[in-house]
């Protein structure tokens, strides 16, 4: 369906009344795994023409793998996507277009040595030239948008690299725009006249589908919510009839309040990380803007929030990965421990050996070598020790950490990193994508040297796990610390709403 | 005077088949993929060209069977890195090797013959009794007097066509063009063919034209002179063929200095071209990733639509 | 309905498998060079059988493999070791020949210098020389992350031409006539044979450099953290490793390696500096280090069969064919090696797709 540029130049007015008896996309029972970790399951997704659509919900809820399978980059294991009553073939991103699925991805998917008018034809029959640079430059007028043509791609904000997506998805006539987390890299203003220009192309026909975890602009831009939950589609409705609170909940499921394994001694003893007034600059807007927080001994602090809202920068401010761009760190701590969120690319070495990557830390000492011959059997007798404690899955210590499952992979760097006897350990996301064995380890393991007097930051997407145990808990947003409960005043929807924006109900 | 004269006629003879081999790298390159056995294929096609030639006595058919057995190495590299995903690096290198050797093999009994054939050479009625730029210009071959406007039209085709910009994109950001819907893996197989048909041309042009005869082992590196000018260039054709020309002066330079006898160390000033290549690199490499030209980004890598 | 072809990747491949493919390799290229032969008319088995009779079915034959097989042990070993700080050295062709030039000018200029001892700084040199040729591409990369490849690649034509400029110029043999190759060096300019042997001792010296390289990267600390940030930089810059100084330290070390290699041929098998004293040992080594696949030891078995491949086929004359068959062989090896290698990465699935009436699907193969 690679329409004429023409009939998408039409004034805002003329659009057509949605057609509710063929929906303009019709998604059944899509479902994909990948490995053993069930990303979508039996999700349906129906989508009417002139419709703005919000798709809600955490991260690892299955909202860009969903999409992923809309346009055409992955292959569903089950379910089929339909556009006007007829099959698209799956695993084709040339299918879905010439259909009329485009997505504007998070990160874009252009070409930064293209110029704007090259990056907005590009696989359409026209080339670039000055006839394009012409009609590109018609096309981004109707549409509200300032672009120049003629500009090389590398030199544009994050705001208009947005745009130049959303124009190529224009340019094509593509009937159904799919953004993913549009508002991350924008602000206020910008958000603002993007929710515009999505209301603009909603009245002229268009199907809009957007993913967010703000509550706010649910209801601010959207007709309709599909909410994600764990892969599962939890509410299907107008949004006219919802209120943040109620979105709020199916977002993050009703439960319950208080903790179990938090209740240590308590976070009065001397701090091991102080973090004060801490910026950190991203792409387009703060990564962390202004963070206030403190991580004593004896106590496990647990930072809420949906994931994008600061919590990478967070924790590689808080290793002492990344310098601020202003604020202070102050680190009491004589041994830092780090659990990386990314475990395989930042904290091990996956073409390495199991035994080899337990080493990391001691393989320098006088215990473990001399400078001229590493003792190899005392890191072997290392590594079975690990391996036993902390149950490592592994036949032979020596095969590549690579072909590793994630659960086996979170317990080396545990093993590794825990039996330094850290005093503060930082901990991102450690158990995403864990099977529940492996889990309850982690959270045994934390719980356990918090006990042993270190100061824990654990950083999750998994609520239930930061009510469980955390002492402290605070909650992140948009890069800053928007709220804090200490133990006992945990309530689990408020925290939801705060996860999603939603100021003191 | 003749001295010059015969220096810059010699200068197209050998920078034409650098060029031929270059501008196949090239496209080859800017689509994303490195094809370091430009040597092999340039040897294979030398052979083949050699040997069709000189049964069929026509150059004609002695070429188009060069470019064929280029292409045909060529689309091994092409299956294996990017039907395969494997090593450019390793894979091309152990293509130059198997065409040096499969060329040595199948050109054992041919040294020492001559095709007795017609190699195309036309000089331009009028235009060739210009003294000087006569001889300096318009007594060559077909192919030499071709290569100009092949090259014009590679950059045509890179910059002016709806095929060169996807071919441009797949080489730069391979994901970015596959969301475009803009045939990746297509488009990536048939630049690299298109190089390796280059490089055969360039082959058969040594044996066929240039010496009219077979030894082994014949380009001696100037496979890997192509590679380099495609460096030397910027990825940009006419550079290119400016830089092949250049080095073929040079090249030629060195075998008339041999011939009269001057003993001006021609080797370091075949040397030249590499060492200011170098530190034009070293010095521009910083702000040629910044100002964004260049090297392909996605050259070398090969593309996986579902990775994680 | 369309059926299609895709490559799913493997999450680890049975080890059984992955000693498979190296074996499987060479019995590919084996089989794939029978036929090749066969094609040209020739008989395989016949032909093998001289091959082997030529390389290790008789002394003589095993002492040339052994001669041929030193400068291969040393310029794979050269790749190899620069693969664990994550490097490609391709530039091996050229720190062979620097090295043999820096060589060639100690015996040229020192040669007052007692026997051993000149052989000793002969040698010393040639490590220095390539130590040197190889840190030139290195700092760039560490630098400013000039792509190591692109520069290792010039330097080793910039040597080439190098070489050529001393033997046709100043080092150039009077009585030559216009043959590349320069003056004689000193007569105790020679490397000493293995005592009861043809072999010269550089064949010790290659191996008792690949127990050292073997040493210094797998069993001490030093080796282990270069490996770190061979294999994930960013890891090692989270551990505080310096990733800059390793690359230029190892390729440096990588490049000694490769000179000494030239250094070895010189006082060795040739006695000048010539045109050929490196017949493509440098890429031969980026071939064989992947035989070998990246194991420093394994290294010397790999050089060993591509040594015997060759020196083996200067012994087929009856059967009439080619020489070059040896260099095909080795390069057929190494392709179904790749082959081998995607096999253990991907696997292949067959999937049916519905196909829209007139619509274009884009294929991922």
């Amino acid at each position: 369906m690679l329409t004429n540029q023409a009939s998408a130049g039409a004034a805002p007015d003329q659009g057509a009344t949605p057609d509710s008896s063929v929906p303009l996309l019709d998604a059944k029972g899509i479902t994909k795994s990948f490995g053993d970790r069930l990303a979508n399951d039996h999700v349906d997704l129906t989508v009417q023409a002139g419709e703005i659509r919000a798709l809600l919900g955490e991260n690892g809820a299955g909202k860009t793998t969903l999409i992923s399978i809309l346009c055409g980059q992955y292959r569903p294991d089950a379910g089929h996507v339909a556009v006007r009553g007829r099959t698209l073939t799956p695993g084709s991103p040339r299918a879905a277009l010439q259909v009329g699925i485009g997505v504007v991805h998070q990160d874009f998917r252009l070409v930064p040595r293209f110029t704007v008018t090259e990056n907005v034809v590009l696989g359409t029959r026209a080339w670039g030239g000055r006839k394009a640079d012409e009609e590109v430059a018609a096309q981004a007028r109707a549409a509200g948008l300032q672009l120049d043509p003629r500009a090389p791609t590398w030199a544009l904000s994050v705001g208009e690299l947005q745009q130049l997506a959303i124009l190529k998805l224009l340019y094509r006539g593509l009937e159904i725009l799919i953004l993913d987390e549009p508002t991350a890299v924008l602000s206020p203003p910008q958000a603002a006249e993007l929710f515009k220009t999505m209301r603009r192309l909603a009245a002229g026909g268009k199907s809009i589908i957007f993913i967010t975890h703000r509550l706010r602009e649910v209801s601010e831009v959207a007709d309709e919510v599909t909410i994600l939950r764990e892969g599962r589609v939890v509410a299907d409705r107008a949004v006219s009839g919802l209120d943040h609170h109620q979105m709020g909940v199916l977002m993050v499921g009703e439960g319950k309040t208080g903790s179990s394994l938090a209740g240590g001694a308590g976070g009065t003893g001397e701090s091991m990380l102080t973090l004060e007034s801490i910026v950190v600059e991203g792409r387009g807007v703060k990564a962390l803007d202004g963070v206030n927080l403190e991580v004593r001994r004896n106590e496990i602090v647990g930072v809420a929030g949906i994931s994008g809202n600061g919590q990478t920068a967070l924790a590689e401010v808080a290793a002492a990965i990344v310098r601020p761009a202003s604020g202070r760190r102050i680190c009491g701590a004589h041994a830092v421990a780090y659990i990386p969120e990314d475990r395989l690319n930042r904290g091990l070495v996956g073409t390495m050996s199991v035994s080899d990557n337990l080493a990391f830390r001691r393989y320098g000492s006088s215990s473990m070598s001399h400078p001229l011959w590493l003792w190899t059997n005392r890191m072997r007798a290392l590594a079975r020790q690990l391996i036993t404690a902390f149950n490592i899955p592994t036949k032979r210590p020596g095969s590549a950490v690579a072909e590793m499952s994630g659960g086996g992979l979170q317990r080396i760097l545990l093993a590794r990193e825990l039996s330094e006897e850290p005093d503060l350990i930082v901990a991102a996301q450690p158990t995403r994508g864990l099977d529940v064995a492996s889990a309850a380890m982690v959270r045994g393991q934390l719980a356990r040297h918090r006990d042993r007097g270190a100061g824990v930051l654990l950083i999750s997407e998994d609520l239930d796990e930061l009510l469980d145990m955390s002492d402290r808990l605070v909650v992140i947003f948009k890069g800053a610390i928007v709220a804090e409960y200490a133990n006992g005043m945990f309530n689990r929807t408020e925290i939801g709403l705060r996860m999603g924006g939603e100021g003191p109900a | 005077m003749s001295f010059w004269v015969n220096s810059l006629s010699a200068g197209i003879v050998l920078g034409t088949p650098l060029a031929y081999a270059a501008l196949g790298e090239l496209i080859a390159e800017r689509a994303g993929v490195m094809n370091l056995g430009v040597e092999g294929m340039m040897l294979i096609g030398a052979v083949v060209g050699f040997i069709v030639t000189l049964s069929t006595h026509s150059a004609v058919a002695g070429f188009a069977a060069a470019i064929a057995s280029g292409a045909a190495l060529a689309s091994l590299h092409a299956v294996m890195t990017i039907g395969l995903r494997v090593n450019q690096i390793v894979m091309g290198l152990t293509l130059t090797i198997l065409g040096g050797g499969l060329s040595a093999y199948i050109g054992t009994g041919s040294s020492g013959r001559r095709p007795e054939v017609n190699i195309l050479a036309i000089p331009i009625p009028g235009l060739s009794s210009i003294p000087v730029l006569g001889k300096v210009l318009f007594t060559h071959d077909v192919f030499a007097y071709a290569v100009p406007f092949i090259a014009l039209a590679i950059w045509l085709l890179l910059y002016r066509s709806k095929f060169g910009l996807w071919l441009r994109a797949a080489g730069e950001q391979p994901g970015a063009a596959d969301a475009s819907g803009v045939p990746v893996f297509l488009i990536r197989y048939l630049a690299v063919i298109a190089g390796g048909g280059f490089a055969g041309l360039a082959g058969a042009y040594f044996s066929v034209v240039y010496t009219r005869g077979w030894a082994e082992g014949m380009t001696n590196g100037r496979g890997w002179i192509a590679i380099a000018l495609v460096i030397f260039g910027s990825w940009n054709p006419i550079a290119v063929l400016v830089g092949a020309l250049l080095f073929g002066f040079v090249d030629g330079l060195n075998f008339q200095f041999q011939s009269v006898g001057v003993p001006v160390s021609t080797h370091l000033l075949a040397m030249m071209p590499y060492v200011f290549t170098l530190v034009v690199l070293v010095a521009t490499w910083t702000r040629m990733r910044h100002r964004h030209v260049g090297m392909p980004e996605g050259l070398g890598l090969p593309y996986e639509r579902e990775a994680r | 309905m369309a059926i299609s072809l895709h490559l799913e990747r493997r999450m680890g491949a049975p080890i059984a498998m992955r000693i498979a493919v190296p074996i499987l390799a060479v019995a590919g290229g084996l089989v794939t060079g029978a036929i090749v032969m066969a094609l040209g008319g020739h008989d395989p088995l016949e032909a093998y059988n001289d091959m082997w009779q030529g390389s290790l079915g008789s002394t003589d034959g095993l002492q040339s493999t052994l001669i041929r097989a030193t400068p291969l042990v040393l310029t794979g070993l050269a790749v190899a070791t620069a693969l664990r700080v994550g490097l490609w050295n391709i530039g091996g062709e050229g720190q062979l020949i620097v090295g043999a030039i820096a060589a060639t000018g100690v015996g040229l200029y020192a040669k007052a210098l007692p026997g051993p001892a000149l052989l000793v700084a002969m040698i010393l040199a040639g490590c220095a020389g390539g130590a040197v040729w190889a840190a030139i591409a290195a700092i760039p990369r560490a630098l400013i992350g000039l792509n190591e490849i692109i520069v290792t690649l010039f330097m080793n034509y910039i040597a080439i031409l190098f070489m050529d400029n001393l033997i046709f110029g100043p080092w150039g043999d009077p009585k030559a006539f216009g043959f590349a190759y320069s003056r004689a060096l000193p007569d105790n300019a020679t490397l000493p044979l293995i005592p009861g042997t043809g072999v010269h001792i550089g064949l010790l010296l290659a191996v008792l450099v690949a127990v050292s390289a073997w040493w210094l990267m797998e069993r001490t600390p030093w080796g282990f953290s270069v490996r770190v940030a061979g294999g994930n930089p960013r890891t090692a810059e989270y551990l505080g490793l310096k990733i800059g100084r390793r690359m230029v330290i190892v390729l440096a070390i990588s490049g000694a390696i490769a000179g000494l290699a030239g250094a070895i041929e010189l006082t060795g098998v040739t006695n000048r500096l010539q045109e050929g004293i490196s017949v493509n040992y440098g890429y031969t080594g980026v071939l064989i280090a992947f035989l070998a696949r990246g194991r420093l030891l394994g290294v010397v078995l790999a050089a060993f069969l591509f040594a015997a491949l060759v020196v083996g086929s200067y012994a087929l004359q009856t059967t009439g064919v080619a020489q070059p068959i040896a260099t095909i062989i080795q390069a057929l090896i190494i392709v179904f090696l790749l082959a081998g290698d995607a096999a253990l990465a991907f696997r292949v699935r067959f999937v049916r797709n519905p196909t829209m009436p007139g619509a274009l699907a884009g294929r991922g193969l």
